[in-house]
């Protein structure tokens, strides 16, 4: 574990000064001049860190309100090729919430391939790309691994000669990297995903409370996955921000509707008068969310007449396709085998009826046969 | 030899006829109660019958039991036919113990235990001292799989034939089961397997207007991923050249992925439903097609017997539609086929090997374990397969890598198979949870669930007007009857080199070598026999090479080519022709069908897992060659 040491040293310095090599940048990306940006700036040290070679300062760039802008660090790089290795001098950005967000180049220093030719605007875009991908294939390659297909004799290949599953091999990573630049993604890679990031996650960790995540809930997409992130992680938070989750069930932005479903626990279902309401969260809901909160529905043990009308009702309103009646009906058949009362509940019952004699003969001869089943 | 067999065939007949007035035969997937014992049917072709067994994962079941009448009182000798299924293994004696009960007694000694294949063991002697309400019970005493395929009670101490020809004999005669079908009506196409193919089929059919009927030997439809197999669909619908064609994969699809997930994931009731809302089809389901009639190059009639109470129907239409998987009515029919891997000069493939040979994918045995609150044990099993920890699998779940049987038949060996897939979960199982430095790790671990219908990848070819293969898909040949577009790389599997070192020859693990191709359209010639006139083919048993398979084997895709064969049947109806007439006459007619689609119900596209790693659409259209057959 890294032992970090915070050091704020200046306050409202316009950034582009002297406390970090200028250089001028010739390569921003995205295009776009952070380091001309203005703010706070507030530098960290990093300690005992393991890369002796690149500046120890991490600076953070914060608004008006304390919140970080971005942060960034400057880095020494030697990247090997075949034996022979060449320094890069380069600054990586990352976002206020940990995310990767540019590199930003020093004018005479451009990043070159293993023919020793510079990168193309094509080729940093593509970098560019290659940085944000946190799941990335390089993530689980060691620097020999690169080399791998070097090192096999092709006779010996046998029937990985066409392996595209075989990671370990320069043609099958080819489409995960910038052409004849691999060891150049790797090195950025894991400098993005290393202990620069893990220095600002932990800072972020503990910066967090509900001011903070009330001003992030509202902010752009990265702040809000980062703020749902960490109501997840601290189960106290949902209840405060309860009311504001459940709008971003409805959002537009899939990981951000993703992320805030998977926030409702089969807890707070169990409460029978937020049951209706996040049912009728379906009318605004993307396709796969529509899923996602019937899903959940069939894991609550004791469901409402109320929510159980309320899906019926969007049901035959058509805010819940044929394709997925069959969920609604798994749902309903838990209910009435495990209470009379809902079987014999008339609201229910006539709306089942109303179904049953639905013009269409799927959802007609469905609903006839559940009703025959629970008969 | 002829008067050996007149000899043979008066001693058989005499022998049932004796039989039949102081005998009784009981077939155990007949009863009326088989409490926590499941019927299994896979090889009814290859040993006589469906039978029972006690899937357990080693918990005994519940017993079955049925209330027989016997046609006299008296003593009688009982025979079990059953068998030892670690046997090729192990020699000493097998896990899937039971005992036959009769009126609360135990009959004769542990059953299940010995015989290298299926055979009739005697168990035991009874008195019956009445005729009727005689409580007859299977209890297994382990949950390790022990089978029941018929018990048979006789006066005079002679078991039933095992051979299988004699052996049908003797139980249509014992069972009094007519000596022709029942006739099922008249059809305008059988479509025959009700996996994602058949079902497709069926459903894009009837829609277009014809009776048809669908025919599928389980309780459920979708075959592999139904929640029998559980393997997700792959591939991806809504490509072209044939955008619309998938319409009815995205109505019947599960609405999740994932491969051995719990049973609810793969929505049996969706498919069932969505057949059952088409009143032109006509659904059997737990019916094994098991013969045909054929005059000509044509086939006339199916026949399918029921897998639980033995009752044979038999369907005749115009056109019928294999989509079984194995080929089976093609195979039956007389229809061309291949299996095993061709040589590289037959299709002058890059990636077959230089000789052919007999290997295929394998079969998937697919499992899982749940997590308990409390400590949870589970029986030690070695029978032949031994483990350590540097070869035991340090997992909680298996699912496709799981497979076996790529050197053995995957028609004429799949019992054992299949077999072999329990032994392996089992075995490694036991491992982890008795003998494992990381025992502890599975504590509280509880085997849930082990697949008893195996998830078969690959096995008889049908050949077709086109065969498919490699260079067609690489180099993105496209032909005039371009139609089901297939988008999962060439995926083909072969055993886990790593696995290979601790278990050569037996290897139960798998790895999967892709090759990415542009989402690429399947000839629609592909999809008919060449030398059965009226023979329809989806699904896996489609006319493709062997290295060809490894793309249109996904459901998706099988569950697309379903659609077009019941676009194609269609025209084949309207103009009174045949698979073949629809080519050479009636092209655009299908063209035009396939452009249109069958979708009936505007449900979300809920089709968006397990898409696989092609290169994406080449194009956003396919330009198709126009078709001059001059």
């Amino acid at each position: 574990m890294i032992r970090i040491k915070l050091l704020i040293l200046s306050f409202l310095i316009l950034l582009g000064g002297s406390d970090y090599p200028s250089g001028s940048p010739v390569w921003q990306i995205p295009e776009k001049d952070f380091l001309g940006m203005e703010g706070v700036k507030v530098t960290h040290h990093l300690e005992n860190s393991k890369d002796s070679l690149s500046d120890n300062k991490i600076i953070e760039l914060q608004d008006e309100h304390g919140l970080s802008i971005w942060f960034g660090r400057y880095f020494f790089k030697d990247i090997c090729i075949t034996g022979l290795c060449r320094m890069v001098r380069l600054w990586i950005f990352w976002d206020g919430t940990g995310n990767y967000l540019g590199i930003q180049l020093d004018g005479n220093d451009p990043l070159t391939k293993s023919d020793h030719t510079p990168f193309s605007l094509q080729d940093y875009i593509r970098l560019d790309e290659i940085m944000a991908d946190t799941v990335s294939i390089l993530k689980d390659l060691s620097y020999e691994d690169l080399t791998v297909e070097e090192k096999v004799d092709k006779a010996d290949k046998g029937l990985f000669e066409v392996d595209g599953y075989s990671s370990a091999t320069l043609p099958s990573l080819k489409e995960y990297v910038v052409d004849d630049a691999v060891f150049t993604c790797y090195t950025l890679w894991h400098t993005v995903y290393g202990e620069t990031k893990d220095y600002i996650d932990d800072l972020l960790k503990e910066r967090i409370n509900p001011e903070y995540i009330t001003y992030l809930i509202n902010g752009n997409r990265n702040q809000q996955l980062f703020a749902l992130e960490n109501i997840r992680q601290r189960n106290n938070y949902f209840s405060e921000f309860e009311s504001r989750i459940l709008d971003l069930i409805t959002a537009e932005d899939k990981d951000i509707a993703e992320k805030a479903i998977s926030l409702v626990t089969p807890g707070y279902l169990a409460n029978p008068e937020k049951q209706a309401p996040f049912v009728e969260l379906i009318k605004n809901a993307s396709p796969s969310i529509k899923y996602e909160i019937l899903y959940k529905m069939q894991s609550v043990d004791d469901v409402s007449p109320d929510a159980i009308i309320a899906l019926l009702d969007l049901f035959y309103a058509g805010d819940i396709s044929q394709g997925a009646l069959n969920h609604i009906f798994r749902i309903i058949e838990k209910q009435m085998a495990a209470n009379e009362s809902i079987k014999e509940n008339k609201p229910i019952r006539e709306r089942l009826e109303k179904l049953a004699s639905h013009p269409d003969p799927y959802t007609a001869r469905l609903t006839k046969n559940f009703i025959e089943s629970v008969k | 030899m002829k008067k050996y067999s007149l000899v043979l065939l008066f001693a058989i007949v005499a022998n049932v006829v004796m039989a039949q007035s102081a005998a009784l035969l009981v077939e155990a997937e007949s009863f009326s109660d088989k409490g926590g014992w499941v019927v299994d049917q896979q090889f009814m072709d290859l040993m006589g019958s469906p039978y029972l067994m006690a899937h357990g994962m080693g918990v005994p079941v519940e017993d079955a039991e049925m209330s027989i009448e016997f046609p006299a009182t008296g003593r009688y000798d009982v025979y079990v036919r059953t068998f030892n299924w670690t046997s090729p293994w192990y020699d000493g004696e097998g896990p899937g113990k039971f005992q036959l009960r009769l009126n609360g007694e135990q009959v004769g000694s542990v059953l299940g235990t010995a015989g290298n294949e299926w055979y009739w063991q005697k168990a035991g002697t009874v008195n019956i001292k009445k005729k009727n309400n005689n409580m007859i019970v299977l209890r297994d005493l382990t949950g390790f799989n022990g089978r029941v395929d018929a018990i048979y009670f006789t006066q005079d101490n002679l078991p039933p034939p095992n051979e299988l020809t004699t052996l049908g004999q003797f139980r249509k005669q014992m069972l009094d089961i007519p000596g022709e079908p029942r006739q099922t009506g008249e059809f305008d196409l059988v479509v025959v397997g009700g996996g994602v193919a058949g079902t497709t089929a069926a459903i894009s059919a009837a829609r277009l207007g014809l009776k048809v009927a669908l025919i599928q030997d389980r309780p459920v439809l979708g075959g592999n991923n139904s929640s029998e197999v559980r393997v997700h669909l792959g591939g991806r619908i809504k490509v072209e050249p044939y955008p619309a064609l998938g319409d009815v994969v995205k109505e019947i699809g599960p609405s999740r992925g994932g491969n051995a997930q719990p049973a609810e994931y793969y929505e049996d009731e969706k498919k069932m439903q969505m057949v059952e809302a088409e009143e032109n089809i006509s659904l059997f389901t737990n019916y094994r097609a098991f013969a045909v009639k054929t005059e000509g190059s044509s086939i006339t009639e199916v026949q399918a017997r029921h897998i639980e109470n033995s009752e044979e129907l038999s369907f005749t239409a115009p056109l019928f539609a294999d989509c079984t998987g194995d080929g089976t009515i093609g195979v039956l029919a007389g229809a061309d086929y291949a299996m095993g891997r061709e040589s590289r000069d037959e299709f002058d493939e890059p990636t077959a090997p230089e000789a052919p040979d007999k290997m295929t994918m394998g079969a998937s045995v697919q499992w899982y374990s749940a997590e308990e609150n409390q400590p949870s044990s589970f029986p030690v099993f070695q029978y032949g397969v031994e483990f350590n920890d540097q070869s035991a699998k340090q997992v909680t779940m298996g699912e496709w890598t799981w497979e076996t049987g790529m050197n053995y038949d995957q028609i004429n060996e799949f019992e054992r198979i299949r077999d072999y897939g329990l032994m392996v979960v089992y075995s490694n199982w036991s491992w982890l949870k008795n003998f494992s430095a990381e025992k502890d790790k599975y504590g509280n671990r509880r085997l849930d669930w082990v697949a008893y219908i195996a998830g078969k990848r690959e096995s008889r070819r049908l050949l077709g007007d086109h065969i498919l293969r490699e260079q067609d898909l690489t180099d993105f040949v496209i032909y005039p009857d371009a139609s089901a577009p297939t988008s999962w790389t060439i995926d083909l599997h072969y055993p886990d080199p790593k696995n290979t070192e601790h278990f050569p020859e037996n290897e139960f693990l798998s790895i999967a070598v892709h090759k990415p191709i542009h989402p690429y359209p399947i000839p629609y010639r592909c999809l008919y026999s060449r030398n059965i006139d009226n023979l329809f083919m989806a699904g896996r048993n489609i006319s493709v090479t062997h290295v060809a398979l490894g793309t249109i084997r996904v459901m998706r895709t099988t569950g697309i080519m379903g659609e077009v064969v019941g676009m194609a049947a269609s025209v084949a109806a309207k103009n009174d022709t045949n698979p073949r007439g629809v080519y050479n006459g009636h092209l655009d007619e299908l063209k035009t069908l396939m452009k249109k689609g069958v979708g009936k119900y505007d449900v979300e596209d809920m089709q968006n897992y397990n898409l696989g790693g092609s290169l994406g659409p080449k194009k956003t259209t396919i330009d198709i060659p126009p078709y001059d057959k001059d």
